[in-house]
């Protein structure tokens, strides 16, 4: 009698890779897969999209992609960028906000969620910045805000403090002594007899050639207690003003966006328009239909013309411009996808708390409503999901999950008193 | 045990989607395209296209399989999508958009608030010289059986200071030239209480229902009223207008419709 493992196939040889698919048509390409699959499979697209002869521009698309900072959208192939919040990215079914599209926040209530993704997506294209020595793969335009709004970016996220603690007795057993080699051969061979059965050896193995490894740079975890240091420079970041003209900002943007494609074609451009027509921020005279719409319809074309470079996110509070006003639903057709965040009102909240009180990393703040998704809303889609997904805004990151009305425990006084009953 | 059979979409009670006797007649009518926030049109629109361009209809239409060529010019107008976009849409119905000689796309969208109005807030004259343009440009073409669509003329109302009855005004003017006009219109949250005819709330609205008055035909796509579903997008209603058509008559019907990621269309009575 022999042992196996029941995921091995019979007959020997190495198992098949999932992620490589035969066509059984001769003549055709391997069928791909689509959704979330594992990470392996995720390359086989990419490498197709670099090929594929539909691309406008080939050898555009071909820079865009060696981009470190860019990978192809698991649904459509297109070159994309991550939001900074990797749970976003997920819900934008994506992984991440194609390039040459444009995403609006739309926010309830008097919260400031919204600056923190968008935050987080500065934050993302800064350190991009910091891949490669004396390599620029990012800039971030920020409109509208003066540049004191980039001192609060939040920085890289360095684990729990057990984690940190961790990586430090890592790093010290890393280190070449006697001590630390003898134990490392003694721990390798127990994880080899024991874990042989399990197949550990073999998911070591295939990590190597998993997402992290083929786009290890793609996203970074932000830590909003953490500032980033050091802070963007000029070269990173730059700021533009909002004047009563719209086509003077349109042409600011459009010289930033071509000296920047000067220095390197290949650059990725990220546009941010925090709190879209705040009063503290835009006079009356910008809410007017003839500069706010004029104003964003411009950009959405700015988009189409720099489809492998540019993307947008703005946010916009919905306490003043709620959703059913003429303003939010044409901003809603001009944008490729909008996403509103839906902060609990206090009895919800007091209600969580409640139900979570012995677990208070279970907290969640509000709901996410997806109301359109990038390229899929306008193939014909119906995108909206209300109240599917909560976000909750750790320290960790912005995290995304789906929703499910949390139950109150209130059951345990009268299991106690049924115990005391029984044991009557 | 029940089956459901996909439906073939058709929109005459020919069986057709741009029927022959219009292209052919004498006559000008307009046809609507509404939707809502979450069912975009793209896929019916593409479909028309290829209809209007060689009377197929390979998406929604299975017994629509007879390539005509030359059959009518198409002149495509749109104020928030730039060519590239349809282009790449109609590849799935077997057309590819910068070959077809038959095809016009003109570009109101790239250098709209750059180039061609400048001052949104007295872009009267502007948009009378703009749709003096496009009816040049469609008169150039040669024949008279030609078939315009233009989608989101709307976005002129809401951000520039033109009334509703100028703009219906200009859309009159361009289905004069042209057999068969699709007006493509997004009606998000219409108020018919709107008061102040300064507001863009009431000049959209005002523009939609007279709109609805003078057209033949209204297509209406929207997501079901019932909320969201897995298999269904949304709904599609065929509806005549208050000017029927003299050749032909509209085929009512609504349907639901399945999309999926791969752009494949499934539509079933309802």
């Amino acid at each position: 009698m022999s042992f196996r493992k029941r995921s091995e196939v019979i007959g020997g040889g190495p198992t098949p890779q999932r992620g490589a698919p035969v066509s059984p048509i001769p003549g055709r390409g391997p069928v791909v897969p689509r959704g979330p699959i594992s990470s392996l499979n995720r390359q086989i697209p990419a490498r197709d999209a670099i090929r594929s002869p539909q691309s406008k521009s080939k050898d555009d698309l071909e820079a865009i992609m060696s981009n470190p900072a860019v990978r192809p959208s698991l649904i459509t192939s297109q070159p994309t960028i991550s939001t900074g919040a990797s749970d976003l990215d997920k819900i934008l079914l994506h992984q991440g906000l194609p390039l040459g599209h444009s995403l609006l926040l739309e926010e309830s209530s008097t919260t400031d969620f919204s600056s923190v993704v968008l935050r987080a997506f500065v934050s993302q294209g800064v350190m991009h910045n910091r891949i490669t020595k004396d390599k620029l793969h990012s800039h971030v335009i920020v409109a509208g805000v003066p540049s004191q709004w980039a001192n609060d970016l939040p920085g890289l996220y360095k684990g729990s403090s057990k984690e940190q603690k961790k990586a430090k007795i890592a790093e010290n057993e890393s280190k070449v002594s006697v001590s630390n080699l003898s134990n490392r051969v003694a721990s390798g061979r127990n994880d080899l007899k024991i874990a042989w059965r399990y197949g550990l050896n073999q998911k070591a193995s295939g990590e190597e050639f998993g997402e992290n490894s083929s786009y290890e740079n793609y996203n970074n975890q932000f830590d909003i207690t953490q500032k980033l240091t050091p802070g963007p420079s000029s070269q990173d970041i730059s700021f533009v003003r909002i004047s009563p003209n719209f086509g003077d900002i349109i042409s600011q943007i459009e010289g930033i966006i071509k000296l920047q494609l000067k220095q390197d074609p290949s650059k990725t451009i990220r546009l941010v328009i925090p709190s879209l027509l705040n009063p503290t921020i835009y006079s009356p005279i910008f809410s007017a239909p003839t500069f706010i719409i004029p104003f964003i319809h411009t950009l959405r074309a700015q988009l189409r013309k720099y489809e492998n470079s540019l993307s947008l996110i703005a946010s916009i509070c919905l306490e003043l411009y709620p959703r059913d006003s003429s303003l939010t639903s044409t901003l809603e057709g001009l944008f490729d996808s909008v996403i509103h965040l839906q902060p609990f009102n206090q009895e919800m909240s007091q209600l969580i708390e409640k139900a979570y009180k012995n677990e208070p990393a279970k907290i969640q703040q509000g709901l996410v409503n997806i109301i359109k998704l990038p390229v899929l809303s306008e193939k014909g889609l119906m995108m909206i999901h209300d109240g599917e997904y909560a976000f909750k805004n750790g320290r960790k990151k912005f995290e995304i999950e789906e929703w499910g009305i949390p139950v109150e425990d209130v059951g345990k006084d009268e299991e106690q008193q049924t115990t005391k009953n029984i044991d009557f | 045990m029940t089956t459901t059979h996909n439906q073939d979409l058709i929109l005459f009670e020919d069986h057709s989607l741009i029927p022959e006797s219009i292209i052919s007649g004498e006559e000008s009518y307009s046809a609507i395209i509404s939707h809502l926030q979450g069912t975009s049109p793209t896929w019916l629109i593409n479909s028309l296209i290829e209809n209007s361009i060689q009377n197929t209809a390979t998406l929604v239409n299975n017994d629509l399989t007879v390539k005509q060529t030359g059959r009518s010019k198409t002149i495509f107008i749109s104020f928030i999508n730039n060519k590239d976009y349809y282009s790449k849409g109609c590849k799935k119905n077997g057309i590819d958009l910068n070959t077809v000689t038959d095809f016009t796309y003109i570009d109101c969208f790239t250098d709209l608030f750059t180039k061609r109005i400048k001052d949104p807030s007295k872009a009267s004259s502007q948009v009378t010289s703009l749709f003096q343009e496009l009816n040049e440009v469609i008169s150039s073409q040669t024949g008279s059986r030609k078939v315009v669509f233009i989608e989101a003329p709307e976005i002129l109302l809401r951000a520039t200071n033109i009334t509703s009855n100028e703009l219906l005004n200009h859309l009159l003017q361009l289905n004069k030239t042209c057999r068969q006009l699709f007006i493509i219109s997004a009606k998000d949250y219409p108020d018919l209480d709107a008061a102040m005819p300064e507001d863009p709330v009431f000049k959209v609205t005002d523009y939609f229902v007279k709109l609805l008055h003078r057209s033949s035909l209204h297509i209406s796509i929207q997501p079901l009223l019932t909320g969201r579903a897995n298999d269904i997008t949304g709904s599609l209603i065929v509806s005549k207008g208050p000017i029927s058509y003299k050749s032909i008559n509209v085929s009512e019907k609504e349907y639901i419709f399945n999309i999926t990621k791969d752009s494949n269309i499934k539509l079933f009575f309802r």
